[in-house]
């Protein structure tokens, strides 16, 4: 019987999950351990941001359990079709990020906030993908930013960049 | 305020995707707003697939007007007033060392920080060849200049906070014009344009410093040997088409400074050359009126050192 914690989130949503999944977080993990754990477990994090992390942390743990228990025979078969379906789900993952920024921003500070190494890096490499090969202009336009440079400023940093955007 | 939202994101998340972008999308990002500037400044575009990367070139020795080509043949025009009359002894990890005269400092092209370092001695012509240990941000920092005569195999080196060079002589009688350098288990290798080499380990007592090698193939009867702890590259110029990916002019000669790149398990030494495209026939006084241009193999980095910082 897989022991379950309560989640609760800053819009005081409950979510129900196995110690297991929940513990990939080693904030949550410290919690738990320091025995402050009792009960609901009270995030900074909005349910929308919560309903994505777990989504996450589930495929991770669904992704280790299932190594645990493969015998070799057999095994590169199934760990390279194991490896298209995670690709496959991170994929998609992405592609729901990259149509929201707005989650994807609060999901960058959820995993930073809750210590989550692995979705913190993974979401790291999204925004640097959407982020190469972009002019600071698309990259403005595409994250909603405001230049906000001094004309001065602006200068300096087009000496000091401003070759490397030559056409 | 949302209109804010990811220009203010928390400047340890700007800086780690950051740490994930090449040089050229850096600078884009460096671009975008001053939070994600400022947030930025620790990144190198030391991202962990550039092992077994090609090293950039760049192209110097025409006023402060350099010309870069990238691993992948993009090409860029730069403006480097610290290239001007410089000549590049010794390049690594996006660090160039440049000899002007008899001054002589750390550059880094990418983001013109300058570290300056003690005044060189010697001022005669010498073709110098360098190597240093690791950054010279570095506290344990080292560097090694090799400058052979006819009998003396002669090294200066500097340590990193230190204001004198102090001079090492071998007398080696048997080496060939010095080629490549580099630095490996607190061990610095000259390697000569034939199969030798010459390693200088500053730690161990005098007399036992230098150490001379030969480079021999590996047999069956000869089994008491090292392996070298490096790949070399000896003709990386016309082994990367540089000649044609800078469409140079048939009246131009380019003498080249090598570097050390991470590749594989083994660090790869890429060696000095010269290269001209004389024709055969070609007159002595045709030769004389070359244009002499010189290039330097280097890793993209950015760095950004304080401007109070000293060596």
């Amino acid at each position: 019987m897989a022991i379950m914690y309560a989640l609760k989130s800053s819009d005081n949503e409950i979510f129900e999950v196995e110690q297991k999944v929940i513990e990939q977080s080693e904030t949550i993990k410290k919690m738990i351990e320091d025995g402050a754990a009792t009960g609901e477990i009270p995030l900074q994090v909005s349910s929308k941001t919560l309903a994505k992390v777990l989504e996450w942390c589930k495929q991770r743990q669904h992704k280790t359990v299932e190594n645990e228990n493969d015998d070799n025979k057999g095994k590169r078969k199934k760990e390279r079709d194991e490896d298209d379906d995670i690709k496959e789900w991170e994929n998609k993952f992405s592609d729901e990020l990259k149509a929201d920024k707005d989650v994807l921003f609060d999901l960058l500070l959820a995993s930073n906030y809750l210590d989550l190494p692995a979705l913190l890096s993974f979401l790291c490499q999204l925004v640097a993908d959407m982020v190469a090969g972009k002019m600071p202009e698309e990259i403005r336009r595409m994250f909603n930013i405001e230049n906000d440079f001094t004309p001065e400023e602006e200068k300096a940093i087009t000496a000091e960049h401003g070759w490397a955007f030559q056409p | 305020m949302a209109i804010r939202l990811w220009a203010d994101l928390p400047s340890e998340l700007i800086s780690l995707i950051g740490d994930r972008l090449d040089i050229i999308d850096l600078f884009s990002f460096r671009s975008v707003c001053k939070g994600w500037n400022s947030a930025s400044s620790t990144c190198s575009a030391q991202i962990e697939s550039s092992a077994n990367q090609t090293p950039w070139f760049l192209l110097y020795g025409e006023s402060s007007h350099c010309f870069l080509v990238s691993e992948t043949d993009r090409k860029y025009k730069i403006n480097i007033p610290e290239m001007n009359g410089a000549t590049c002894i010794a390049s690594k990890d996006g660090w160039l060392l440049l000899c002007r005269e008899r001054s002589m400092f750390f550059f880094c092209p990418f983001s013109g920080s300058k570290i300056d370092l003690p005044q060189f001695p010697k001022s005669e012509q010498c073709d110098l060849v360098a190597a240093f240990s690791s950054p010279p941000t570095s506290e344990d920092c080292v560097v090694s200049v090799a400058c052979l005569n006819e009998l003396k195999f002669e090294l200066h080196v500097l340590y990193r906070g230190t204001n004198t060079w102090t001079v090492h002589e071998f007398n080696h009688l048997y080496l060939n014009t010095i080629k490549g350098a580099g630095y490996v288990d607190k061990t610095f290798h000259f390697y000569d344009d034939s199969n030798k080499f010459i390693t200088f380990t500053p730690s161990l007592s005098q007399g036992q410093k230098f150490r001379p090698h030969r480079i021999v193939s590996a047999s069956k009867e000869n089994q008491n040997y090292d392996i070298l702890p490096f790949y070399l590259s000896r003709n990386s110029f016309e082994r990367h088409s540089m000649n044609e990916r800078l469409r140079l002019a048939e009246d131009v000669s380019v003498s080249t400074c090598g570097t050390v790149v991470p590749w594989d398990h083994l660090d790869r030494i890429f060696f000095n050359e010269s290269i001209s495209q004389q024709s055969e026939g070609q007159s002595q006084s045709q030769s004389q009126s070359r244009k002499q241009l010189k290039g330097v193999w280097i890793n993209p980095r950015f760095y950004q050192v304080p401007p109070e910082m000293s060596w």
